[in-house]
């Protein structure tokens, strides 16, 4: 009959070495007078311990020698850690890419704007109740003074030449993202528009709509 | 452990003695391991050099999540299990030329010579992963949690292997038994 004492099994390879605890030991050697099935299992775990040759001891004199001068060798092999770290850093540079993109996106519509509206505009219309607090014209590098553009004042003619200016200028950037990273899926997007703060999502969102409204008028 | 991990940092330091320290303290017990995995000196030996080289070469990488010699235990087995299946043939148990051991208890029911092959053949057929946890418990002699380190695995899942490992084995040798027509 099968035995079902695992914690015994488990005990049997010690039995009789000195690894064993004293009272594991008695513990095993009380259940093997009564189990016929763990004393078979023992006889043959007994068959499977077999000794090691020594391989003498000039040998293990010598390994450690051995293993130094290898070791040594092996250190002396060129870094490749630099050039991975390299690679790393050109990855990192590339992935920073599109959001720098994305970014630049909003920012060409506002500098199209601002070259095509040029003269006509008066006074500073901002897009958004929040946009005074966004220095959006530091970041696009303009004078403290230049007026934002309004796109609803802008003609449909300036209109149409700063869309198909934008149009180009996006399409060579989204050309320009696809050799770089691949075709750009949606999730890609999304992230990467996460990564604008909320100003500059509330003046992309305005100019979506002003831009939409004025080609539903015309 | 503590001694170990003094040992590492002396060795990273360039402190040649600390090198030497670890290969003396541990090139016994993993050549054991390596030749009961091999079955020959010659590839043991390679297996034990290579063992020692990836382990200090690799150092930085050694995150001290699990022991040193847990850690080189990992590196000695993989590196085995490589010579292991180059061959394609092993001998986990080369019963023919070595020593065997008896339970002077249980002589009277040990198994003749001819049942030792088909110990041998039956140990073979067992799954790496089991026949690795047999290896280690039985002949290394190494506590359950030690394997589980070395395994990658749980104690629970250990233990398990070992478990059925065992049952595994006694049911191949059975079938060998019935071919042979012992009955």
């Amino acid at each position: 009959m099968e035995c079902t004492n695992k914690t015994i099994k488990e005990l049997l390879p010690l039995y009789g070495k000195k690894e064993m605890d004293p009272a594991d030991f008695v513990r095993v050697e009380d259940h093997l007078r009564c189990c016929e099935d763990c004393r078979e299992e023992l006889a043959l775990l007994g068959m499977m311990i077999s000794e090691v040759p020594d391989p003498g001891e000039d040998f293990w004199a010598a390994l450690p020698e051995r293993v130094y001068l290898e070791v040594k060798k092996r250190q002396k092999a060129p870094d490749r850690g630099v050039l991975g770290r390299g690679f790393g850093l050109l990855r990192y540079m590339l992935a920073l890419r599109p959001v720098w993109i994305s970014a630049s996106v909003a920012a060409t519509v506002l500098i199209v704007s601002l070259f095509v509206a040029g003269p006509r505009r008066q006074e500073p219309v901002p897009i958004s109740a929040a946009a005074d607090d966004y220095a959006y014209e530091d970041a696009l590098g303009s004078d403290s003074g230049a007026p934002l553009p309004d796109l609803a004042e802008l003609t449909p003619t300036e209109f149409d030449a700063a869309s198909a200016w934008a149009g180009e200028e996006l399409s060579a950037m989204a050309l320009e993202a696809e050799s770089v990273q691949g075709a750009l899926s949606e999730s890609d997007l999304s992230e990467e528009l996460s990564e604008l703060n909320s100003h500059e999502l509330a003046r992309l969102s305005a100019m979506l709509e002003a831009l939409k409204k004025k080609e539903e008028q015309s | 452990m503590d001694e170990d991990l003094d040992l590492i940092r002396r060795t990273e330091a360039g402190e040649r003695e600390a090198f030497d320290a670890l290969v003396l303290k541990y090139q016994k017990p993993l050549y054991s391991l390596l030749y009961r995995m091999v079955s020959n000196h010659d590839d043991a030996a390679d297996a034990l050099q290579k063992t020692f080289v990836k382990a200090f070469t690799g150092l930085s990488s050694f995150e001290k999540r699990s022991s040193f010699k847990t850690w080189l235990y990992q590196i000695a087995i993989n590196l085995a299990k490589n010579i292991y299946r180059d061959r394609a043939r092993a001998e986990y148990v080369p019963l023919d030329d070595v020593v065997i051991k008896r339970n002077p208890r249980t002589v009277e029911a040990l198994i003749a010579k001819e049942n030792r092959s088909r110990l041998r053949s039956a140990f073979d057929g067992l799954p790496e992963k089991q026949r690795l946890t047999l290896l280690l418990r039985v002949q290394e002699d190494r506590k359950f949690e030690e394997i589980a380190g070395i395994m990658g695995c749980s104690l629970g899942t250990a233990k398990a292997n070992y478990h059925h490992a065992v049952q595994k084995l006694k049911a191949l040798m059975e079938e060998q038994n019935a071919a042979a027509g012992d009955g």
